[in-house]
């Protein structure tokens, strides 16, 4: 497990009229690691201990310890509401990236860590969702950020989207988009960027620079 | 009052001494230092102490509970620089205590206590930062290289920041060790600042980074017994509760970094000796936030996309 799993902390988004909740946590994204089940990333001393004289009797250890989910959130209907199928339908539909960089102001914000950990002193793994209300809209980030030292970066970004519908008879519509980006600090450097990990404490800094590995565009569906 | 008690006074308000003042004391640290053995020898009464990183107000809330320096005597297992706000005066303030009352207080080397890892982690940044030039990061990591690797309280308990080696079976081959250097990539030295207990191998485990050590019960048990250790005490590792026995009580991780990173909601402790080596741990929790001088904890909101 994670050096710092939150569990206790989630993220919930409900519908009162429907009952539709998402909701973000730490446990379900870790059944997604556990599911995903990379195979591990090797830190740059790696090369050097293949040469190491080793113990008689060594057991290698091979999991993820990296943590990296595809965790895009948990949605579910709150008991006592009537039943309705949910599910995430591909759509052509895009967030209004216009509409949120407005200056409207922001009625509720928070931000709330899930996971973190240290990869030991080889870099930073961390699993973040923050979300923010403003009078026209929410919309939310869950972010998976690794970084692990002179090997390797990896974002994995979701970002959900509900418009308040001017006329509120409309059934609000909820967009997700999700966007892996991933680069090797190797492949970085080939291309003239820093590769020093001090330079990379804040993902925002180098998340236009790795190219795009995944991407998807969703809409809730609700079936009756 | 001497120099050296002044600055020992202003860094405990948690105000950084001059450049010139950081450079002198690191002189005089490092003639103390040289005369260390890599296995440094500690007598009992004794508190130790885990990583600090940087937590000034928390360090602040250790001696509290444990007396000050030098009524009690003190073993810091390392990591005193990174992660925290205060790397600067934290580590400061133990190197004065160290060079005024060498016998009261040991410093050993954590893997933080390192040119690269603190380029990455904080120190670096914040010296740069609070002196617009790096030499107190230079003089500081010079001081580094010198620090003990381990400590023996009365022969009995083995205290280290990491862990064990598969290259160390006795004590003598850790005495023999040529620490003046950076912390190598591999090798004893590496793994003694840097390897873990395990649970779930016997004897030892190769992480799945492909460097660092895992070792099991069967190689505490062996390691305390051809070196007459009652157990080994050791830090390195966050332990929700601030301290954590493994393997019968044969090795114990000991964490003084409450809510570490002033996010993680973990206590720490400090594990204390008296003088027939009776354990006593003390837990506390962090500084009460108005006391520390630490942005508030609630994030403003953002624009974020």
């Amino acid at each position: 497990m994670p050096e710092m799993v939150f569990g206790e902390s989630s993220l919930s988004l409900l519908h009162i009229s429907s009952g539709i909740k998402l909701h973000f946590n730490a446990l379900d994204a870790l059944r997604g690691w556990k599911q995903e089940s990379l195979p591990p990333v090797e830190v740059p001393a790696a090369a050097k201990w293949k040469f190491r004289s080793k113990p008689s009797e060594q057991v290698i250890l091979d999991y993820d310890y990296t943590f990296t989910t595809p965790y895009c959130g948990s949605e579910m209907i709150e008991p006592n509401y009537e039943k309705k199928g949910l599910h995430w339908q591909d759509t052509d539909e895009r967030i209004d990236l216009a509409a949120l960089s407005s200056r409207e102001p922001i009625l509720f914000y928070d931000e709330v860590v899930l996971y973190e950990d240290e990869l030991a002193d080889n870099g930073v793994s961390l699993l973040t969702v923050k979300v923010r209300v403003m009078p026209s809209c929410w919309f939310l980030l869950l972010r998976y950020w690794l970084r692990v030292d002179g090997v390797l970066m990896r974002l994995r970004d979701t970002r959900v989207y509900c418009a308040f519908g001017s006329n509120g008879n409309a059934e609000p519509v909820v967009l997700r988009e999700s966007c892996w980006r991933e680069a090797t600090i190797q492949s970085l450097s080939a291309q003239g960027i820093p590769s020093d990990s001090a330079a990379y404490g804040d993902p925002n800094l180098i998340v236009h620079k790795l190219p795009i590995i995944m991407q998807k565009n969703q809409r809730l569906e609700i079936s009756r | 009052m001497s120099d050296l008690d002044r600055q020992i006074e202003q860094l405990k308000r948690c105000e950084p001494l001059k450049e010139s003042e950081v450079k002198a004391l690191c002189l005089k640290a490092m003639e103390i230092l040289v005369e260390e053995s890599n296995v440094q020898r500690v007598d009992a009464p004794v508190t130790i102490c885990g990583d600090i990183h940087g937590q000034f107000y928390d360090m602040k809330e250790l001696f509290k509970v444990g007396g000050d320096c030098p009524k009690t005597n003190y073993l810091f297992l390392g990591d005193f620089v990174d992660r925290g706000f205060y790397s600067v005066e934290t580590f400061l303030l133990l190197l004065a205590l160290k060079v005024r009352y060498p016998d009261r207080i040991t410093l050993i080397r954590g893997n933080h206590e390192s040119r690269q890892i603190t380029q990455v982690y904080g120190f670096y940044d914040e010296c740069l930062r609070k002196y617009g030039s790096v030499n107190v990061w230079r003089y500081c990591t010079d001081i580094f290289d010198y620090l003990s690797l381990s400590a023996l309280i009365e022969n009995k308990i083995f205290s280290v920041h990491g862990g064990l080696s598969p290259a160390i079976t006795t004590l003598d081959q850790i005495r023999t060790i040529d620490r003046k250097q950076e912390v190598p990539h591999d090798g004893a030295m590496c793994d003694l600042l840097w390897s873990d207990p395990e649970d779930v191998v016997d004897g030892w485990g190769l992480s799945p980074r492909g460097a660092g050590f895992l070792f099991g019960g069967n190689v505490v048990t062996s390691f305390n017994r051809s070196n007459n250790i009652d157990y080994i005490c050791r830090a390195h590792q966050l332990v929700m509760e601030g301290y954590k026995w493994m393997f019968n009580d044969q090795i114990v991780t000991v964490w003084s970094a409450p809510n570490y990173c002033y996010r993680c909601g973990n206590v720490a402790a400090i594990l204390e000796l008296d003088e027939n080596l009776e354990k006593k741990f003390r837990v506390f929790e962090a500084a009460p936030h108005e006391s520390r001088g630490v942005p508030a904890k609630k994030p403003a909101p953002d624009y974020f996309l």
